[in-house]
């Protein structure tokens, strides 16, 4: 009910908002007086959208803070454009997910004209997590998430770039793009390696590189496993390294039986999580695969 | 050969594509059906994208397929392998509706909403099943997967778990000690601009005559960073001989709040733990009241109270035909078996002379399961298994010392990360300090300039309405 009511009180606002609007137009453009009705609308149009907010109208809200971005644009006002962007990119991003990749995209393009990078980056993981979501688009989201660790890492934040990196290797393992992954993995790896903190996370990274090795071919995942051993000596006592040198040695042998149990053994330790769960079974899935095709005939 | 036999079932299915699947419903379910008995079914309503409506329907589950049929045509409108999932997930759609996504191989998101009883359990259940398939040999003897966990398995599964925790955490406080170097470049990057700004209002108040001084508010904002510290808890295994463990989605009394646990089978009774290996209830053996065995994957254990509430916990796992002969063992005159799980009773009824010719019978498949775990039913079988040593291998020390280094290192590691970034906060403290001093400053200037900026002001707005 009180809802109704504001929704009402915003639908009156944007109406003067835009009178306001025209009549700058029509007689004073460009004139101080002009520029003070428009400053006028712009925080009517504010008010309005914070309403349509309260009434939980989200694609008016979304409406109404864009024609306040590009007023405040027209004021040459290009920060509180761009905050007005991102609040209707919120906004839209409950109702229209497209309209609020549209939104962000203004405001990222304002931000990096102004060299913000860091914020730039930011709304690109924004991008990236509703095409993730929302529109289940996974090549677009690991595009943004692409550009955003690129602006991350030319702001030197190397721990957000890695972040994103992450995200882009997993998505491009589930999508079988096993190079790509691999490659990220590698990078990051050797990134993290020589940092005192980061360390001893860079075994993750190590072992998610291999098993995408492992994927595409045996042989590989031998070599790099050899690789990185010699490259990081730490591996070679993680748990992970061993897992590892068992499963390769199950999966030469074909004995899916030994495979399974070294992936139980893990397991029982450390809970694998959802990603590790996709990829072995696509490895246990090429061990089975050879021992029979008559299964797939019947 | 049995081992064979169990891995055709798992292909067989696994290579049965989505947009086929309609018309060869007719002849794959009907063999589907014989090998892969329906662990559980759900009603929800499922997402048609290209209509852009949700259908009612019943989600139905089995130990290797998800299937989802709508209700008023019958059709069969989603059905893959367990296998080709990527990944599954609690989502809200529409910020509002809790529903699970599950993203299958080739990037199609299926939206289940409206779940029944809760979403959580059927989360809970879709995932066990997910895992069990990479986890459980089909092959495999009951020993292998009941090898009771030894003490230093468990020390070095604690061990890892909290590595984990940590290493999380140093990259936490990486991520925040990166920030705080922004926020100093962002602090200087805004002294410098004041000093601009001074500069400019020198410049403009350059006929001013008055020297500036004020009293200032001083608002020194601080924010201490949260620190997530973690802890985990768990209680040491009962010493006596534990017979199987499995882990399970339990669920007490109603199903509504189902979530993952283990069930340990003793040989004085029955344990039911949560995910943490904290015990939730123990049944003595003599307390059992009945035991309902629902579906091959399902049980329910009872006991009852006079003048209280019965307890009862429902168990759900892909382990659990493992488990059932040796309830069965246990608790064979409480045992019930209803009417989806009879024919697990008539295999186990018939002699195992009989077994080897019946496994053509009606449930081939779970013959199979049922089969190789017979010698672990036998008291033979439990009585070798009562005897878990408690001891801890000379491989496992040695696995823990190192576990145990390397958290002593990277626990260095983190506190000097940590002095480092208290000094960060101090010298980011006091400029902060200055900045608004600064600001502060400013401002006030400023205001005194357009309060004397005003009046010229005032008459030029007045000259334009005027015009107007």
């Amino acid at each position: 009910m009180d809802n109704a009511g504001k929704e009402r009180e915003a639908v009156q606002l944007m109406a003067e908002a835009e009178k306001r609007v025209k009549a700058s137009h029509s007689f004073l453009r460009g004139l101080f007086g002009g520029n003070t009705r428009i400053e006028e609308a712009c925080e009517m149009y504010t008010r309005a959208a914070n309403m349509f907010k309260m009434a939980k109208n989200w694609s008016a809200a979304g409406n109404a803070f864009c024609q306040a971005a590009k007023l405040h644009m027209q004021l040459q006002s290009k920060h509180d454009s761009a905050t007005s962007f991102v609040d209707a990119g919120n906004a839209y991003k409950k109702a229209d997910p497209q309209e609020a990749i549209n939104c962000l995209n203004a405001a990222i393009d304002i931000y990096t004209d102004m060299g913000r990078f860091s914020i730039a980056a930011k709304h690109h993981i924004t991008i990236a997590e509703i095409y993730e979501t929302e529109l289940v688009d996974i090549e677009k989201a690991i595009a943004h998430y692409e550009q955003s660790a690129d602006y991350y890492k030319g702001e030197e934040s190397n721990s957000s770039a890695n972040k994103c990196l992450l995200k882009v290797a997993a998505y491009a393992a589930q999508l079988e793009q096993y190079q790509k992954a691999i490659e990220i993995y590698e990078q990051v790896g050797a990134n993290t390696m020589d940092n005192p903190l980061l360390k001893y996370s860079a075994k993750d990274y190590f072992f998610k590189a291999a098993l995408c090795h492992f994927i595409v071919d045996e042989l590989n995942a031998k070599l790099a496993l050899e690789k990185y051993e010699e490259m990081f000596p730490a591996f070679t006592d993680s748990r992970e390294c061993k897992l590892l040198k068992k499963l390769l040695e199950a999966h030469e042998e074909q004995n899916s039986e030994a495979y399974t149990e070294a992936v139980k053994e893990f397991d029982s330790i450390s809970r694998l999580d959802q990603w590790l769960t996709t990829m072995l079974l696509r490895i246990k899935k090429s061990i089975q695969g050879d021992g029979e095709g008559d299964g797939d005939l019947k | 050969m049995v081992g064979g036999g169990r891995v055709n079932q798992g292909d067989q299915l696994g290579d049965c594509p989505d947009a086929e699947v309609v018309t060869l419903v007719a002849t794959q379910s009907r063999k589907q059906m014989s090998r892969d008995i329906c662990v559980h079914t759900w009603p929800c309503s499922y997402y048609l994208e290209p209509e852009k409506q949700w259908v009612p329907g019943e989600l139905s589950l089995t130990s290797l397929s998800l299937k989802f049929i709508a209700d008023k045509t019958g059709k069969i409108l989603v059905s893959f392998p367990l296998s080709s999932i990527i990944e599954i997930k609690k989502e809200a759609s529409h910020f509002i509706f809790r529903s699970i996504t599950i993203l299958e191989k080739d990037h199609v998101k299926h939206w289940f909403s409206s779940l029944q009883p809760s979403r959580n359990a059927v989360f809970n259940i879709i995932e066990h099943f997910w895992r069990e398939l990479l986890l459980c040999q089909p092959g495999a003897t009951v020993q292998a997967s009941s090898s009771p966990m030894t003490k230093g398995k468990e020390l070095t599964g604690l061990m890892a778990c909290s590595q984990k925790r940590l290493e999380d955490t140093a990259k936490v406080l990486h991520h925040q000690g990166e920030q705080f170097d922004n926020i100093m470049e962002g602090l200087d990057k805004i002294e410098s601009d004041l000093d601009v700004a001074d500069r400019l209002l020198t410049q403009l108040e350059s006929p001013s005559w008055w020297p500036f001084s004020s009293k200032l508010w001083k608002t020194p904002s601080e924010t201490k960073p949260a620190e997530g510290a973690s802890a985990s808890g768990s209680e040491a295994l009962g010493k006596e001989g534990i017979v199987i463990k499995i882990p399970a989605v339990i669920s007490q009394r109603t199903e509504s709040h189902a979530k993952p646990g283990k069930l340990i089978v003793l040989v004085s009774g029955l344990e039911v733990r949560d995910s943490d290996s904290l015990l939730m209830h123990r049944f003595e053996r003599e307390d059992v009241d009945d035991i309902k065995v629902r579906t091959p994957y399902e049980v329910s254990i009872r006991q009852r109270f006079i003048g209280k509430p019965d307890i009862t916990y429902h168990l759900i796992s892909a382990k659990m035909p493992e488990v059932i002969p040796i309830l069965e063992v246990q608790f064979s005159k409480k045992i019930e078996f209803l009417e989806d799980a009879l024919m697990l009773r008539s295999t186990r009824a018939s002699s195992p002379a009989e077994k080897g010719c019946s496994t053509w019978h009606a449930a081939p498949g779970l013959m199979d399961r049922v089969r190789p775990r017979e010698p672990s039913g036998s008291p033979g079988g439990q009585s070798q298994l009562q005897m878990s040593e408690p001891f801890i291998s000379e491989e496992e020390a040695h696995e823990l010392t190192q576990i145990l280094r390397k958290l002593k290192s990277l626990a260095l590691d983190t506190e000097t990360e940590l002095e480092r970034q208290d000094e960060a906060l101090d010298s980011i403290t006091s400029s902060v300090d200055r900045a608004t001093l600064g600001i502060d400053k400013h401002s006030r200037r400023m205001e005194r300039l357009t309060l004397s900026e005003q009046p010229r002001e005032e008459l030029s707005t007045g000259r334009h309405s005027e015009t107007l």
